[in-house]
């Protein structure tokens, strides 16, 4: 499949991406481009200008500092973070949800900037051109004025899907972001998530993800975040759930839980950290936290996959996820 | 010495290096001068009548030189049903549709452009105007009376009926001991070839066309484009360039092929089209769907008595190969266990959906799926090991089914022993934890058709010349079509051990190539190696036969007594005395001045049943049989229903293996595909419109899904087959599924009765039995 026709521009720092989506409304970002070709392909999206903003090296970093904590560079590549070692170590669930997303090749190119932007999907909505010529209506996503989801439904209940928000919900990052004026705002991860499956974040056309922040977590901390896909590569999760889990004096301190490809957005389980915090973790006790999460979630059938199938599968995940960043 | 000094060694492919090296060509590699972009508009309705095209605004597009539809080729149908007396409605599809769409994805015009953006520009304004047709998607819908006609002259939309009865079946489970009724499904998959169709077409001022396609069966393509365009089959030459893969996928003539060559001709330039992922997955075909009501009758020992099956397969919107499809689901069944008694009928459904057809294991996957799954729920009941129940049925050497295939070589119960050991079954069946458990599964599958479904008097099946060089080297032609399995390696191997030659590399394969090779009927019910390996083998016998003939004139010896090997002819038991290959050519052609070309070819012997017509079920079906079995070990996990397949023990009776490595290739690939198969494929439409049209929907295994495969060679010798040999490259994809299932039956008591074995059955179906318990 071919791209349609675009100008290209190519900024190297920040302000100039700012100012260039600022005078061009018909422009859209792209980092490692695996989301957002696919996309342009399939003619679902047909900007007039496309921001290639992988030249500003200084966003590809990788930092640590034990006062600081970990900050990614939105362009930061989801295979550098899988492998990096004090991601490895500190927070694991990032690295492994970025480990598991996609394929090699696709990691190589992908960047957490993208991976927290990706909107949600639906075999109805990521369809070609060709596949759509002859529907006679589209759905919300596409413009439309129905889903085919859920008949009947009045909103957009595409599927959001990305790895890394659930583990960064977890580890309690925060992203920054660069508005049309230039000025900066930092706002917690799960803020950054509308909940609406028709755009799923708060980004206007002109702000751009300048970088994630993780704070280093107290000692005692493990994570764990645990996917399940239909084949062990390439593959979008059926679900995937992250926890993390803080233990002093046997008890859990804290606890952030978080679940993703469950609906319009990851969802953060607060109702199941309650479950933990406070506790000393027992396997009584995990079982009750899974089934919290199993009652809290309410999915739609997607992709062959039905809504019976992922609760289940949320409560085997959370559960597995938990006992694993409590050993 | 050994036996043989080039056959039975693992021989690298002569195809290896361009490949590594990224060489070689394929249909979309060519860059002619000149050459055009083409694109083929389709329907984007399931069901319609086309009123009109108008194309006056895509033509007066800059950078378009033609487009074409319907009224631009012949009134023939384009189809490979073609063979005497089969009627000629079986052929129901035009390159470019005339009047009707059937499928979304239905080809109906088609632009050449200097560039793809143009031709893609092109193709937005071409205006066809439908009238919109009620659709049929599902099969009892188009079987209920009165439900819209897809195609005229196919009543009830029954597109192919297949009745075959032999024995008394009604009598035979009136004496059976325990007879056992179950019911099946499975799914449609596609082949996913890594290369998608594409093809390159020249058409020259001289009426002529030349075609690269990718293909599989280019001396059929051959009749088809010359009589889709309207040109005589001589001015039509087909050459195969490299092709990545087809397994069936690319056996039918496709509409591409004809409309390059029809495009060239009205723009006057060469013409390259390649499919898009998505095109090709929506407008190729596709295995065939189907539900199966089968009937077993048994002794108390197990012995099968009766055997009644009801096929019923949701074809899509046109019959391509499906008549074979259809009868060969039904005949295959007469292996690997010997049938007394035996029923079925078969029928094949038209849907608005793209269209089904032959895929690797043609007609072996459906029906084993359902036996074998079947034998082991009988020998549950009855208390026997599955492993004995195979054995006391089996077919052996020598033996004559009921509708008269011979056995002529069977590794049936060595492949059964064998697969089982190597999967340690005598510890691990029944006494694996809870969870894990190991299954077995057996194969029977034909070594090439002995018929023909296309040409009604084919010069042979295969034909083979080899011309010698004045170096002493030599040349092999053959119509016959490497897709990537191997097959001119193979063949080289087979000729140069005949001639006596010392290495392969002394013998080149021109091939596939209709202007100068000898006719082969094509790639497809794994003939090559049995049927152009024998049309191989005996080309290389007549060239050995002439040289040993100039031997003895130099040796002063009696021809009898001479032997050629390692590229020399010498007096058996005095390799000293002799002359190498090379001085015998040179003599040769010294004495006589008469080129060394010899003619070899191939025809299956009509003793394998009677040959008055296939749509009976009476053709000689098979030279000979392939055997096998696979065991396979798995892994449930109970919480999440995920079923990890740990291995595969695949054994797998090839005769004898002409080149190891590549039979080997062959078992792991088979494996992959019905892996596959079994555990995440399945080709979903919805309402028409294909759902699973990326590798992203459609869920091909990753090798980090594979299971480890352990490839067990079983050598039968085999008859009739070239020094032994039968096929090793499809047979070997149909046990794997049921040995799966079966190995899931062991580890959690459950039998997976619908493909493919999804997380959600095995958690649903482990949620009810604890609810039972
Ligand atoms: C076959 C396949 C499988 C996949 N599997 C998975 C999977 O398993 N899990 C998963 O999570 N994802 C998966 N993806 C999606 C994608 O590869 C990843 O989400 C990846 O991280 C996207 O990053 P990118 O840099 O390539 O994004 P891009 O494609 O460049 O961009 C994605 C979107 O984010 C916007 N964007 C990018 N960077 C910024 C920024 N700094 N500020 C503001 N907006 C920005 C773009 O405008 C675009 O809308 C898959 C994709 C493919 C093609």
């Amino acid at each position: 499949m071919r791209l349609p026709k675009f100008e290209y521009l190519e900024p190297t720092n920040v302000k100039e991406i700012t100012s260039l989506l600022k005078k061009n409304a018909d422009a859209i970002l792209v980092a490692g481009g695996t989301d957002i070709l696919p996309k342009m392909k399939q003619r679902i999206v047909t900007p007039k200008f496309v921001i290639n903003v992988t030249k500003i090296e200084d966003l590809k970093k990788i930092e640590f500092g034990e006062k600081k904590g970990l900050i990614l560079g939105s362009l930061a590549t989801l295979d550098n973070i899988s492998k990096s070692k004090q991601v490895i170590e500190k927070f694991t669930a990032l690295a492994q949800a970025a480990g598991r997303i996609a394929s090699p090749q696709l990691r190589n190119m992908g960047t957490i900037g993208g991976n927290i932007s990706i909107e949600s999907m639906c075999m109805y909505f990521n369809q070609s051109h060709e596949w759509r010529k002859g529907r006679p209506h589209l759905c919300f996503k596409l413009g439309g004025d129905r889903c085919f989801v859920a008949k009947g439904s009045k909103e957009c209940l595409a599927l959001f899907q990305a790895d890394t928000p659930p583990a960064l919900i977890a580890l309690g990052a925060t992203v920054t972001i660069v508005g049309s004026t230039g000025k900066e705002k930092i706002i917690n991860i799960e803020d950054f998530y509308t909940q609406k499956s028709k755009k799923v974040n708060i980004l206007k056309p002109t702000d751009f993800v300048k970088q994630i922040h993780i704070p280093t977590p107290p000692k005692g901390t493990k994570s764990c975040y645990l996917k399940m896909a239909q084949r062990a590569a390439i593959d979008y999760p059926i679900a995937g759930a992250a926890a993390c889990i803080t233990i002093s004096g046997n008890k859990c301190k804290n606890a952030g839980i978080a679940v993703t490809s469950v609906g319009s957005g990851p969802l953060r389980l607060k109702e199941v950290e309650d479950i933990l915090i406070g506790n000393s973790i027992t396997d009584e006790l995990i079982a009750k936290a899974a089934d919290a999460a199993y009652e809290k979630i309410r999915p739609m059938p997607h992709f062959n996959i039905s809504a019976w199938y992922k609760r289940k599968l949320i409560r085997v995940l959370v559960k597995r996820s938990i006992k694993q960043a409590c050993i | 010495m050994d036996k043989y000094s080039i056959i039975g060694k693992r021989q690298v492919r002569t195809d290896s290096a361009v490949k590594a090296t990224g060489a070689a060509k394929f249909a979309g590699d060519f860059l002619l001068p000149g050459m055009l972009v083409g694109k083929i508009l389709r329907s984007p309705l399931p069901h319609a009548k086309i009123l009109n095209i108008d194309t006056s605004k895509a033509m007066k597009l800059k950078g378009v030189r033609a487009v074409a539809t319907g009224k631009d080729i012949t009134d023939v149908p384009h189809g490979i049903m073609r063979v005497d007396p089969l009627p000629p409605i079986l052929r129901d599809k035009y390159s470019l549709a005339k009047e009707r769409v059937r499928f979304i994805g239905d080809e109906v015009a088609a632009v050449a452009a200097i560039d793809e953006d143009t031709a893609m520009e092109a193709m937005e304004l071409i205006k066809v105007d439908y009238e919109e047709l009620p659709a049929v998607f599902d099969i009892w819908e188009s079987l209920k009376p009165g439900a819209i006609q897809i195609h005229e002259n196919f009543p009830g939309n029954i597109s192919t009926l297949t009745a075959f009865h032999h024995g008394d079946v009604d009598k035979a489970f009136a004496e059976s001991d325990y007879i056992l009724e179950d019911k099946y499904e499975t799914q449609r998959t596609h082949h996913s070839y890594i290369e998608p169709h594409a093809v390159t077409a020249e058409f020259y001022a001289s009426g002529e066309v030349t075609i690269w396609p990718s293909t599989q069966t280019p001396f059929y393509d051959k009749v088809c484009i010359a009589e889709t365009i309207g040109v005589p089959v001589n001015k039509v030459r087909v050459i195969k360039p490299h092709v990545g893969g087809g397994f069936g996928g690319k056996g039918d003539v496709h509409s591409l092929f004809p409309i390059s060559a029809l495009l060239s001709r009205m723009s006057g330039k060469p013409v390259q089209i390649s499919y898009t992922r998505e095109e090709d997955i929506v407008s190729t075909t596709r295995r065939h769907p189907t539900i199966i009501e089968q009937k077993i009758g048994v002794k108390k020992d197990g012995r099968i008595m009766g055997f009644d099956s009801k096929i019923l397969a949701d074809g899509g919107a046109y019959q391509g190969i499906s008549m074979v499809s259809i009868f060969v689901m039904a005949v295959f069944q007469h292996g690997p266990y010997k049938l007394p008694n035996y029923r079925c009928d078969a029928r094949r459904v038209y849907t608005n959906k793209p269209y089904c057809g032959a895929q690797r294991g043609h007609g072996g996957i459906q029906p084993r799926f359902v036996i074998e799954s079947m034998m082991d729920i009988i020998a549950e009941n009855l208390n026997l090991d599955p492993l004995e129940i195979r054995r006391i049925n089996g077919l052996h050497t020598g033996d004559i089914t009921l509708n008269k295939f011979r056995i002529r070589s069977c590794g049936h119960i060595e492949s059964i022993d064998r697969a089982a050991e190597d999967i340690g079954w005598k510890d691990k069946r029944k006494k694996l934890p809870e969870g894990k458990g190991v299954g077995l599964a057996c194969n029977f599958f034909a070594s090439g058709p002995g018929f023909s479904y296309f040409f009604t008097n084919p010069p042979s099946h295969s034909g083979v010349n080899i011309t010698a060089e004045e170096d002493g080297t030599f040349l092999l032609y053959t119509g016959s079509s490497d897709i990537g399995q191997g097959s001119e390696t193979a063949l080289a191997m087979i000729a140069a051990e005949a001639i006596g030659l010392s290495s392969i590399d002394q013998l080149k394969v021109i091939a596939a190539d209709t202007a100068t090779t000898p006719m082969d009927l094509g790639t497809y019910g794994s003939r090559l190696t049995t049927i152009a390996g024998n049309a191989a083998k005996m080309a290389g016998t007549k060239i050995k036969d002439e040289l040993v003939e100039t031997a003895a004139d130099m040796l002063e010896a009696n021809k009898e007594d001479l032997e050629s090997r390692d590229g020399r002819i010498y007096v058996k038991g005095n390799p000293e005395k002799g002359v190498t290959i090379r001085e015998a050519v040179q003599t040769r052609f010294q004495i006589k001045r008469i080129p060394l070309t010899t003619v070899g070819y191939y025809n299956p012997p009509a003793d394998t049943g009677d040959t008055s017509g296939f749509a009976e079920g009476k053709v000689s079906l098979s030279p000979t049989w392939s055997f096998g079995a696979h065991a396979a070990e798995v892994d449930v996990d109970k919480e999440t229903g995920v079923v990890k397949v740990n291995k595969v023990s695949a054994a797998h009776d090839c005769g004898f293996a002409i080149n190891p490595l590549a039979v080997e290739g062959q078992i792991e690939g088979c494996v992959s595909m019905t892996f596959g198969q079994a555990t995440c494929e399945e080709f979903r439409t919805e309402k028409g419109w294909t759902m699973t049209n990326s590798f992203l929907d459609y869920k091909l295994p990753t090798s980090e899904d594979m299971p480890d495969v352990i490839p067990i060679i079983v050598e039968s010798i085999d008859t009739e087959g070239p020094f032994g040999a039968k096929e090793a490259s499809e047979g070997a994809n149909i046990p794997t599924i049921p040995a799966i299932t079966n190995a899931i039956c062991d580890a959690i008591g459950f039998r997976v009765r619908d493909l493919p074995i999804n997380p959600e059955k095995i958690l649903r179906a482990l949620e009810k039995k604890g609810g039972e318990k």
